[in-house]
């Protein structure tokens, strides 16, 4: 309850798939405002871990808290309801919607009542919202592209968009500078940077570079468990992660 | 730009209005019988594009709602006896109502299988409608004797041709509006959402579900309203208005004209339905050339007729913009 508890917690969470476990007793704990990465080999179980907690996936066992309110089986548009937003490692975007409107859906999505008496531009605190948005990812002058036509960088910009647009207490962001060039990856970098002060994140990202520059603290996934935590350097330095991680790539 | 189009839509919207108010002291019988025909098929074709067009849903269970807002209105003054306003309310609440029970089944189900379920449960409502002669009248359907059209002091009757006309034109041009303002509304922008990706909308905190149910009970709503105006214009009902293939008429009609417009199913069933009506007095096979046709507006124009126009629109809006 206190302000002082950790945002988010899971207990012991675990996730099987017939034999082969994704996920094993997982205690993770995230403080308010801190950028977190979880980093760990292909096949870690990063993702898994983000489909547990926005309820894409039901645990086998354990449980999740957020704000220590428990949220384990939640469905994910309810999970979302309660400040928890991600982005997806393949681009998930409305294609046929410009830009603009791709923002403005997932803004309005926080409302409880959808009026289908009045025009949908009258709601000033959506439109708000969207421009701001629009402006945060760098997106406000093709804002009536449809995002089918956006580059891949911008669409990877539009999905940040997406999720920030319900104004999220949480953000998952997986992979978010997946197939992204040099120049494209350090526009990403830049925008995390920008709204990190606002919000608390956890990060997916195999590009290292861009986790020792943004993470606070770094968590290894290793088959599914935790095998390291700690500051950037320390990871770095860590003999037990260059082993399993750093050491293979 | 939004006021210049705002503006467009006016006009053109009032003279359509104007040309359909006229028309029929313009037209002979037929062509006014068969006006009527299409403002109502116009209406049921423009429901499913609600679902379809505007949520993504192809659904091909419009005719069920179509056969119970006609069945029930026809059943209520038959059997009940009650006046025409009562039954024509308790036409489009039974439609309503089988489009929540129905729906609340379907939504769940996504892709293809939707489809295969809203087939199966049309063909389910057809075959009960068939079977049950005592209530339904089966094939041979049933004859309406129409009650009188009680407005305030005045009492018109719906045998009167012109009134029938307008009737039916007034809850045509009232859905239109209805319908028109809801996919423009926050709740509108939503339905599109869905169609365009369900999983990012699920993720943005929507409640899929629900959103889909509601699409789809209004559009049943707006079906069961169509089958009203029409055993009231037609003074039948019968089981063939539920079979499956009349849903199918709706999705052909709005493939034509255009999806997510509702203009375009409007323009496709006048189009379609005049089209049907003339070929097949000299043709009997007329069924092939409407088929050509479609494969035609498919491979010319895959976004319909509307869809085209827009296209067409926006790339001159643009060039003149540059």
């Amino acid at each position: 309850m206190g302000s002082n508890g950790p945002l988010l917690r899971t207990q012991g969470l675990t996730k099987s798939f017939g034999g082969l476990t994704a996920v094993v007793g997982v205690d993770f704990a995230l403080a308010p405002g801190e950028l977190r990465a979880v980093i760990g080999p292909n096949g870690a179980g990063k993702t898994t871990f983000f489909n547990l907690l926005t309820g894409l996936l039901p645990p086998s066992a354990g449980r999740i808290f957020f704000r220590e309110e428990e949220i384990t089986g939640l469905p994910p548009h309810r999970v979302a309801r309660k400040g928890i937003a991600r982005t997806l490692q393949v681009t998930s975007l409305f294609p046929g919607l410009s830009a603009y409107e791709n923002v403005w859906v997932a803004a309005q999505s926080s409302r409880r009542f959808f009026n289908p008496f009045v025009h949908f531009s009258r709601l000033r605190d959506v439109e708000r919202k969207t421009h701001e948005v629009l402006d945060l990812i760098g997106l406000q002058r093709k804002r009536d592209q449809l995002a089918s036509n956006l580059s891949h960088g911008d669409q990877r910009l539009l999905e940040i968009g997406l999720a920030l647009s319900t104004s999220p207490s949480l953000l998952l962001l997986d992979e978010p500078t997946a197939g992204l060039g040099p120049q494209e990856t350090a526009e990403i970098t830049r925008t995390i940077k920008a709204f990190a002060r606002g919000t608390t994140i956890i990060i997916v990202e195999h590009d290292m570079d861009v986790v020792m520059s943004v993470a606070d603290t770094i968590t290894v996934l290793d088959q599914g468990r935790i095998i390291a935590e700690g500051p950037p350097e320390a990871i770095r330095q860590s003999e037990k992660v260059r082993e399993v991680y750093l050491g293979v790539e | 730009m939004s006021g210049w189009r705002r503006h467009g839509f006016l006009l053109c919207f009032g003279v359509v209005l104007a040309a359909l108010i006229l028309a029929p002291h313009v037209l002979g019988t037929f062509q006014r019988v068969l006006l009527t025909e299409i403002l109502i098929w116009g209406l049921f074709a423009m429901a499913f594009d609600l679902v379809y067009g505007y949520t993504g849903m192809l659904s091909f269970g419009q005719s069920t709602f179509f056969g119970f807002g006609s069945y029930a209105m026809t059943l209520a003054i038959l059997k009940g006896g009650i006046g025409l306003w009562p039954a024509l309310l308790l036409g489009i609440l039974v439609a309503t109502l089988m489009a929540a029970l129905v729906g609340f089944v379907a939504v769940r189900i996504r892709g293809h299988y939707f489809v295969i379920i809203t087939v199966i449960f049309s063909l389910v409502f057809f075959f009960w409608a068939l079977n049950w002669t005592w209530l339904t009248g089966g094939d041979d359907g049933l004859s309406l004797k129409v009650p009188d059209l009680p407005l305030g002091w005045w009492k018109g009757s719906l045998y009167d041709p012109m009134t029938n006309y307008y009737f039916v034109l007034i809850f045509c041009v009232a859905s239109f509006l209805l319908c028109r303002r809801i996919v423009q509304s926050p709740l509108g922008k939503v339905f599109v959402g869905i169609r365009e990706n369900e999983h990012r909308a699920r993720l943005v905190g929507y409640h899929v579900e629900r959103f889909k149910l509601l699409a789809f009970v209004i559009a049943g709503a707006l079906s069961g309203l169509a089958g009203a105006l029409y055993s009231l214009t037609f003074r039948y009902a019968n089981a063939g208005l539920m079979h499956w293939t009349v849903s199918g008429d709706a999705v052909v009609w709005t493939l034509v004209g255009g999806t997510g417009s509702l203009v375009g199913p409007i323009l496709g069933t006048a189009l379609l339905v005049t089209f049907t009506d003339y070929v097949s007095a000299w043709f009997e096979n007329y069924k092939i050339i409407i088929g050509i046709l479609i494969v035609v507006v498919v491979l010319v124009a895959p976004q319909g007729i509307a869809g085209m126009v827009r296209q067409r629109w926006t790339a001159k809006g643009a060039s003149a913009d540059g």
